[in-house]
């Protein structure tokens, strides 16, 4: 049982537990109360359950859920599936009538034709740039591109400088103000905070701070990935927040990555030191430089690994090392900068992992190419799109 | 059996998967629901790609906890890749949204437990299915037995014999549980 087949099936008991309490075998009772005992907030919702409310919002809910129209929906989705089979079929009895033809026409043919050249035009796709959204507490949205360089009216205290914004020490205000930025896909970012910290914003990331740090700790949420050079200040820590998972530092140097689809949030330290916990589990785990926590989100675990932290802090620079990554991890990373999708053309014979760095500063071409040398599949680009295939 | 429904849309029988479709499409879309806070288009659009990738995928699901875990897996993944991507990144603003973002396993363990009690109170007869619904709102016997103007005794063994039902109707999560230890 997987983590969530877990919750499922505690879910089951819990129901028992409610209407038909007797039929709970002893084990099943020591399962239910491990979980309970495990956390306040499981024993708030347990008790939650018994209050029947749920039930009623749950009801509302689903009511709004036209079954009929869904299961309709989903015939309509998975008909043309079925339709392109059949067309498959008849397009494989076609091309083996053709070889067949071509079989005998060659063999009456005396010289077969010299076989064409084909060239295939290959459009180049370029690399992302310094690019980003600043989104001001007033909802007001401002792009930022790679050679703006102002003064924000208004703002007197912001500095956009060449794909870097700066804040200044704001004086007046007592009030908590947020700002976010966010980064597109193929962009990337740098960002002064208002107590001298550095936060380098890979693409397809967000993070939201105050103007100004008011109290006793300097707090940043982030969705996406990020490197950190924190001002050293030991009277008020700075946390980073994604998700579930913190991470609370003095004045240092780290890097995290926390994408929402991925499994695994990473967080790794390159200076100084950092305490990475996470919302609902017992335990955190202190970092040393070379280090790395990772939060299975999946299995609700977290482990530390020894990895090249300052190599792996290298996408600043355009390098992007590589220490036995996956296929799946490579490809998604590129996919990010160069605003393109993957998909799989082979199923692949292979397990594919990468060591070694390769250039994002390059043409996608380029860097697929270099993957292929270094042992990976075969790599085809056509529309914004990888296909990834098996190598001949 | 439920786990036998499954074997059967493993083994291709679409009449399986509709049922089973109807059995689970309403809870994961409740999930979905909370998920999105209640974006229904959404919710829908997620729901369908969650029955459709199962469809797909038929072949590799030999029971009903693989097949509810893949189905609010898909939709979890659905739904937090769209929000994140295509919906008003403005919302992101919001200290709501950030601070109570993951607490999506507790929404679908109410999907569950609520789709089941659920499933089990519609079955029962129509006035034993009243007083279990009105005791589930926390009314005691008393009240209920004044609100249908009927004696409380009434109300007692109609409640008794109510809570007998649904246990016998959830024997059969029980049964499915044994396979698993």
């Amino acid at each position: 049982m997987d983590r969530v087949e877990r919750k499922i099936w505690l879910s089951e008991i819990i129901v028992r537990k409610l209407i038909a309490e007797e039929t709970l075998s002893q084990d099943e009772s020591e399962q239910l109360w491990e979980w309970l005992e495990s956390s306040e907030k499981n024993k708030e919702f347990y008790e939650r359950m018994f209050l029947q409310k749920e039930l009623r919002d749950y009801e509302d809910i689903v009511s709004l859920y036209d079954q009929e129209r869904g299961w309709r929906e989903v015939n309509v989705r998975l008909r043309p599936v079925r339709k392109m089979r059949r067309r498959l079929w008849t397009g494989v009895a076609a091309s083996v009538a053709f070889v067949l033809a071509a079989g005998v026409w060659l063999y009456w043919a005396k010289e077969p034709e010299p076989r064409q050249e084909v060239t295939v035009r290959i459009s180049q796709i370029e690399p992302g740039k310094r690019q980003a959204v600043l989104h001001l507490a007033s909802g007001e949205q401002i792009r930022l591109e790679e050679k703006d360089t102002t003064l924000l009216t208004g703002y007197s205290d912001i500095r956009v400088d060449k794909g870097q914004i700066e804040y200044g020490v704001r004086e007046t205000d007592t009030a908590e103000v947020y700002n976010m930025i966010t980064v597109p896909r193929g962009g990337v970012y740098s960002l002064v905070l208002s107590d001298g910290s550095t936060v380098y914003l890979n693409s397809e990331s967000a993070l939201r701070y105050p103007v100004k740090f008011q109290g006793g700790t300097r707090k940043v949420q982030l969705q996406g990935e990020a490197y950190f050079d924190v001002a050293a200040d030991a009277s008020r820590p700075f946390v980073v927040q994604s998700g579930n998972m913190r991470v609370r530092v003095l004045g240092t140097q780290f890097n995290v990555s926390a994408y929402p689809e991925s499994m695994e949030y990473q967080t790794t330290l390159v200076e100084g030191k950092v305490e990475v916990g996470v919302r609902g589990m017992k335990g955190s785990r202190i970092l040393q430089p070379g280090t790395q926590a990772v939060w299975d989100k999946k299995e609700g675990r977290m482990f530390v690994r020894e990895v090249a932290a300052e190599a792996l802090a290298q996408w600043r620079d355009g390098i992007i090392v590589m220490n036995g990554e996956k296929l799946d991890n490579v490809m998604r990373a590129l996919c990010r900068w160069y605003d393109v999708r993957y998909e799989y053309q082979d199923s692949l014979k292979e397990n594919y992992t990468f060591t070694g760095r390769i250039n994002r500063n390059e043409y996608l071409n380029d860097v697929l190419k270099t993957l292929t040398l270094m042992g990976g599949p075969q790599f085809e680009i056509r529309d914004s799109v990888i296909y990834i295939k098996n190598r001949k | 059996m439920l786990d036998e429904y499954i074997r059967k849309v493993a083994e291709g029988d679409y009449a399986a998967f509709k049922h089973v479709h109807d059995l689970f499409a309403k809870r994961v879309f409740y999930f979905a629901y909370k998920l999105s806070g209640g974006n229904q288009e959404m919710s829908d659009d997620a729901v369908q790609d969650a029955f459709v990738l199962y469809w797909e995928k038929r072949s590799a699901f030999t029971s009903v906890l693989a097949v509810k875990g893949f189905l609010y897996t898909t939709v979890q993944n659905k739904v937090l890749k769209q929000l994140w991507q295509e919906k008003n990144r403005r919302r992101l603003l919001n200290e709501m949204e950030w601070e109570e973002a993951v607490d999506e396993e507790y929404e679908m363990m109410t999907a569950e437990i609520c789709a089941e009690v659920n499933a089990a109170v519609k079955k029962l007869p129509p006035q034993t299915k009243l007083v279990i619904e009105l005791s589930m709102q926390d009314m005691t016997v008393e009240e209920i037995a004044s609100a249908l103007h009927v004696s409380s005794n009434t109300i007692k063994s109609l409640k008794k014999s109510g809570y007998k039902l649904l246990r016998e109707q959830l024997g059969h999560l029980k049964f499915f549980l044994l396979f698993l230890f």
